[in-house]
């Protein structure tokens, strides 16, 4: 149980370092869980076999261009970017009081 | 001691770690010995005087031997700017709902009026003719995936409190969307820092009294009349 996070967690780095190479992606904690979530919204699988073909220097997988759109375009940043809703510097522990 | 009364007491002491990483965090990296310092030495004494008493209680915390109870202290905390938010970590409602799986609808209710304010709206909508909250019952997607975006222990407790709601309501689709979203968030969490540290502790709480809970849904869940629609969509019903 615990061994799957572990290997989801190897996944997700290497996606994300993969994703570095095509887009701006910043080292904050928000940022990486944006992307993270993006990941998790998709198909996990299908991105991973995409990256996986991307490397072999075939044409982007459609995939691969919904990310490289999501992140540069200024529409759907906005939809990525929108993850820290609340914009807390600290994503993680929200620390609103009701 | 019971099941319920041993996770009762973990989840305490893990709350009293998650208090004291955030501590550690919001100050800068101070070490525990410091930080208990600055909360516990009276206003009077010196640091050199302290040190001599100084239990090294915050460092118990931390490392899970001791859990946070006292009150004042965690007022006094509070009431510091730069640490404001410890109170409501330290009572979190996912504390209340990991040391409760089996809540009743009324409690898990009750939860939800805990989290944050972005999160209730979601959850809760005003009845116009008489003003009164009303349960928002999600049916599509959407709204698990922006309460996901939070990223945030907020979402995490909300999606928990969704499993066990849409358990005792019997809407196996709902449950079961809710225990995805849960199991990718709390993921993504543990893989940062401090939620790593505390990882497995709260998965093993989340993985078996949430996730692994009536697995695998079957037909018998469902009235006769749902078997044949529950045979095309066998697939939607899968948990994590």
């Amino acid at each position: 149980m615990i061994r799957d996070l572990e290997f989801f967690q190897i996944l997700m780095k290497e996606m994300l370092s993969k994703a570095r190479l095509l887009a701006l992606i910043g080292n904050s904690k928000k940022e990486e869980l944006n992307f993270y979530f993006w990941l998790f919204e998709h198909n996990f699988k299908e991105v991973k076999n995409a990256f996986d073909k991307f490397d072999m220097g075939n044409e982007p997988p459609f995939i691969i261009k919904r990310l490289m759109t999501a992140i540069t375009s200024s529409n759907t940043r906005k939809y990525i970017r929108r993850a820290g809703i609340s914009d807390l510097s600290e994503p993680i522990m929200s620390n609103t009081t009701v | 001691m019971n099941e319920k009364s041993r996770d009762l007491k973990r989840v305490r002491y893990i709350a009293s770690q998650t208090l004291m990483f955030f501590l550690k965090e919001r100050s800068g990296n101070l070490s525990y010995r410091k930080l208990e310092m600055l909360f516990k030495k009276p206003d009077g004494q010196s640091e050199e005087d302290y040190q001599d008493i100084c239990s090294g209680a915050f460092a118990k915390y931390a490392s899970g031997q001791i859990r946070f109870k006292n009150q004042r202290l965690i007022q006094k905390i509070e009431n510091n700017k730069k640490y404001q938010g410890a109170k409501y970590l330290l009572n979190h409602p996912l504390w209340l709902i990991l040391e409760n799986p089996n809540a009743t609808i009324e409690q898990t209710r009750k939860y939800m009026r805990q989290l944050d304010p972005d999160t209730q709206n979601r959850l809760f909508k005003k009845n116009k003719m008489n003003g009164v909250l009303e349960r928002n019952i999600w049916k599509t997607y959407e709204p698990f995936s922006w309460v996901g975006k939070n990223n945030n222990l907020d979402a995490l407790a909300c999606f928990l409190m969704l499993i066990r709601e849409m358990e005792l309501l019997k809407q196996w689709h709902s449950y079961v969307n809710a225990k995805w979203y849960a199991h990718e968030l709390f993921i993504r969490l543990s893989h940062f820092e401090p939620i790593s540290t505390l990882a497995d502790n709260i998965y093993s709480l989340i993985y078996h009294h949430f996730i692994n809970k009536n697995q695998p849904i079957t037909s018998s869940y469902f009235p006769k009349e749902k078997h044949r629609m529950f045979e095309v969509f066998k697939n939607e019903y899968a948990s994590p």
